[in-house]
């Protein structure tokens, strides 16, 4: 015990004295400390009119603390499966095309020989994602509209000017165009931390495997892949933090009252209920949101803990 | 020396905890303190010197000698100066009063409002155009803003002349009974006091804005009359889609077509208007034989009316774009140049917003009146007006009667229309004998405006501040001929299509009758936006087919069961009881 002691002691004394000599570093440090506890923490106050009936006359710390009531309305009321279950949806079916997508890209764009014609795809896959959400979905339903898009002008000169349907308009549609126009706009930014760590591969791990006899694809298969893993396994880590947040202005964009029962998801749910409809109700969009934050939470610790514990060596955030 | 700044940082942090600890304590007493003060400051009334300097009701210039009022006003991208604007300088000449600005952001202009409450700093005398009626009934019986129905009643004199003019045209809110009154009556916040002086400003021809066009050329190319009822619109439709209207020999006519998300554009609601009264903003109920609040989205002739439309989907007539395009869209459909072959053979909306003003595709278009439906139905949506309760007196106001004074004046026919247009015999001026665009509902023609008027800056004060303009006002524009045919048209076909649907409306209860206490309001507020939203959603499934009426009706009834729908009506039951 008195071991224990003395050894805490001592390492505080080795901090303090690590705190003297580079006390300037420390100093440094007190900015970005501030930023994050005036911007990230200090508004986790507001979180508190998730279990008040906020008023804004009132103010936040005058309003009536009320509990769970706003939780429980959330969990009984009529959204919540269809709210919950598309959000879910449209995460894990993001997750599922982007995510290989990205590493497979990534491979091909490090296979390929030529150094000109390999910068030249970069860019160009690259260029989407500064394109923003707004731009994207008024594409996509400028294309797609089946009277004066370039969809409709298409099927109306092969089809004897007869007018196409809708694609828009179809319910179970919504998901595919929102998942794959959203592939199409990240794919070629989220490849680079890919290709960063593949140009760390030694090249001569390569050479012996042309000696040896390996052909481009396994030595893809055998070399690059699994230098990529780690890589991977973080991100899809930070990834999962993210399931239960899906992006809300492009599904809020593409949304109508046709495709709501696949489009409606938390964030757009919350925009509605707090802030549009005839009575905002900010308490219960914050129940909500905490909601979300929870599971979000929950999920980031949970994959992380199973990626660190499937190999002894795994990655883990912390 | 490296401890010595060691203990330098040590103290600078400590003082930073300190003084975040003691902002904080001050935080908890200042809170304290502004209940006392509210509770100890009596709202002043004018001193006795004050009151002997304002003349008597309804005189002019309302005080003797100058009394400053300060005004608190979001900032405004056409005013550059407001001290120097001609509103102001008229006001004051008229008036005697000075006035002192005090300007917010426009669109943090809420927020400022509640801090500056919060943090119990001085306001402004009066207040403009910023907080909705919850908000200021909320702070008016908290005591921040005064109660002025004593005001009315001593010095309240040039709403209720202006009100007296309108005639006839609010008696389907008013149930018949004096405009005046029901404008009192509807500003009472939940402890039957007044913190608003209500008034409006309504161009006549929003009240009945749900608005459809039919391409006459294409009826007279088929030999067809206009459609009276839902069958010969039917057959309308059919004709405009199978036996090419525009004659370019490609099956690419869209006989009905609207938008979801335009400017009254929603074309499904003026069809199903010859089944059922469609009321809106949704928050207006329709009453039942029983004179009870009744929901229009559970009746039979609803799902009727429904079944209709999705009859008119399925055979391709009603283009289920009308779900989801936007109004551009739709823009795009109809404002083509006049090479271009027409596309569109009813459409939904107002002729210069989905096609640009001037467009000469609009001379192929006639208004279609509302249809007869199969029982002899045949209603019109009445669009209810919003007065504008957002002008009120606060509590820091030294002289409340000479800033109620002020606020009436602002209601009289000469301040409201130099308010609204600018300066008389410039930019607007009377007119004698003058026929107005809608003369036939009796309102004189009594004034014109110079086109661009409106653009002028520095020239009012906003369109819209503490002015009245009802009706008689706004549409007693007289009637002059535009050189370009086609915007002539647009108007003629406009004012002609209102005048087809004034009037065609069953006795409601109106979202400003139905006046929530603020315990209902929280109640209603999570059930009332979900049952609206699936309404809404339904209502487009069940139109092109994505739901289908005998299958799953019975399940719409029983998801808005277990929405709360039997409290939702029961709560406006009894609302509606209480004001009836």
């Amino acid at each position: 015990m008195d071991m224990k002691k003395k050894y805490r002691a001592e390492k505080r004394m080795k901090f303090l004295v690590s705190v003297k000599n580079r006390w300037q570093l420390f100093l440094f440090l007190l900015i970005p400390v501030a930023y994050i506890l005036i911007f990230n923490y200090y508004p986790m106050f507001g979180v508190q009119i998730a279990f008040k009936d906020f008023s804004s006359s009132k103010g936040i710390w005058g309003s009536p603390w009320v509990g769970l009531k706003h939780f429980k309305v959330f969990f009984k009321s009529f959204q919540f499966t269809r709210v919950l279950r598309n959000t879910v949806m449209i995460s894990l079916y993001s997750l599922a095309s982007g995510f290989p997508l990205a590493i497979i890209f990534a491979l091909l764009i490090n296979s390929v020989r030529s150094l000109k014609y390999k910068k030249l795809v970069q860019t160009v896959t690259y260029l989407p994602h500064f394109i923003s959400t707004v731009v994207i979905v008024g594409m996509l339903i400028q294309v797609l509209n089946p009277v004066n898009g370039l969809y409709g002008s298409v099927y109306s000169l092969l089809n004897q000017g007869n007018l196409p349907k809708d694609i828009l308009g179809k319910p179970s549609a919504f998901i595919h165009l929102y998942v794959w126009s959203g592939t199409w706009q990240g794919l070629g930014w989220s490849t680079i931390i890919y290709i960063a760590v593949l140009s760390s591969v030694d090249p001569q791990l390569h050479e012996s495997a042309q000696i040896d006899g390996a052909n481009r694809f396994q030595r893809v298969i055998h070399i690059d892949f699994p230098v990529l893993i780690p890589t991977a396994s973080i991100m899809l880590i930070l990834n999962s933090g993210r399931i239960m947040s899906v992006g809300f202005e492009k599904v809020y964009l593409m949304q109508n009252n046709l495709n709501l029962i696949y489009s409606e998801v938390l964030s757009t749910y919350i925009y509605k209920v707090g802030m549009t409809a005839g009575e905002r109700n900010f308490s219960y969009s914050s129940a909500i949101g905490l909601f979300n934050s929870i599971i979000n939470c929950i999920l980031l610790v949970l994959v992380n803990g199973i990626s660190g514990r499937l190999k002894s060596d795994g990655t883990s955030l912390w | 020396m490296k401890s010595r700044k060691l203990k330098l940082l040590a103290l600078i942090l400590s003082l930073m905890m300190i003084f975040s600890i003691l902002s904080a304590c001050t935080t908890g007493k200042t809170d304290d303190e502004a209940d006392l003060t509210k509770k100890t400051e009596a709202t002043g009334d004018t001193s006795e010197d004050a009151l002997s300097n304002m003349t008597g009701r309804g005189v002019l210039p309302i005080v003797e000698s100058p009394v400053t009022l300060t005004i608190g006003h979001s900032r405004l991208p056409t005013i550059t100066d407001w001290d120097d604007n001609h509103f102001t300088h008229w006001l004051e000449e008229k008036t005697g009063l000075n006035f002192e600005f005090e300007l917010w952001s426009s669109a943090e202009v809420v927020q400022k409002i509640q801090l500056l409450i919060a943090s119990d700093s001085v306001l402004p005398d009066i207040i403009f155009n910023s907080l909705n009626k919850k908000d200021v009934d909320t702070y008016g019986m908290d005591g921040y803003f005064l109660p002025v129905d004593d005001y009315i009643e001593k010095y309240g004199y040039h709403l209720e002349i202006e009100a007296a003019k309108v005639g006839d045209a609010y008696d389907i809110l008013t149930g018949g009974g004096s405009f005046y009154q029901w404008l009192l009556d509807i500003s009472k916040a939940p402890d039957g006091k007044s913190y608003v002086y209500g008034h409006l400003h309504q161009d006549p021809t929003t009240s009945y804005a749900r608005q459809w066009y039919i391409n006459q050329k294409w009826l007279d190319t088929l030999g067809l009359d206009k459609p009276k009822t839902t069958d010969e619109f039917y057959n309308v439709l059919k004709a405009f889609k199978n036996n090419d209207p525009n004659q370019n020999g490609k099956p690419d006519e869209i006989p009905l077509v609207g938008s979801p998300t335009g400017w009254y554009t929603q074309v499904e609601i003026a069809v199903l208007s010859a089944f059922t009264y469609i009321p809106f903003p949704v928050r207006s109920m329709i009453l039942n034989e029983k004179d009870e609040v009744d929901a229009f989205f559970i009746k039979e002739e609803y799902k009727e009316g429904l079944r209709y439309l999705n009859t008119l989907c399925k055979e391709d007539l009603l283009s289920p774009l009308s779900f989801t395009q936007d109004n551009a869209q739709l823009k795009a459909m109809l404002d083509i140049p006049a090479e271009q072959d027409t596309l569109v053979g009813v459409f939904g909306g107002h002729p210069t917003v989905v096609l640009t003003a001037g467009n000469e595709k609009i001379m192929e278009y006639e208004a279609l009146p509302p249809l007869t439906g199969p029982d002899g139905v045949c209603w019109s949506q009445y669009v209810v007006p919003v007065p504008r309760f957002d002008t009120f007196i606060t509590k820091y106001c030294k002289t409340p009667e000479i800033a109620f004074r002020f606020l009436d004046f602002l209601k009289s026919e000469e301040a409201s229309m130099t308010g609204r247009f600018g300066r008389e015999g410039t930019d607007w001026w009377y007119v004698e004998d003058g026929n107005s665009l809608i003369k036939d509902l009796g309102f004189e023609g009594f004034y014109d405006i110079k086109l661009g008027a409106l653009t002028n800056t520095n020239i009012v004060w906003g369109n819209q501040n503490g002015v009245f303009l009802p009706s008689r006002i706004m549409g007693g524009r007289v009637s002059g001929v535009d050189e370009n045919e086609a915007v002539q048209h647009a108007t003629n076909i406009h004012y002609g299509g209102f005048l087809t649907r004034y009037g065609k409306t069953p006795k409601i209860a109106t979202s400003l009758d139905l006046r929530l206490t603020f315990e209902e309001s929280d109640e209603i507020k999570e059930i009332e936006a979900t049952i609206n939203s699936y309404v809404e959603e339904a209502r487009s499934r069940f139109i092109v087919g994505e739901l289908d009426l005998d299958r799953d009706w019975d399940k719409y009834l029983k998801d808005l069961q277990s929405m709360g729908l039997e409290r939702y009506l029961q709560i406006y039951q009894d609302c509606y009881s209480r004001t009836k």
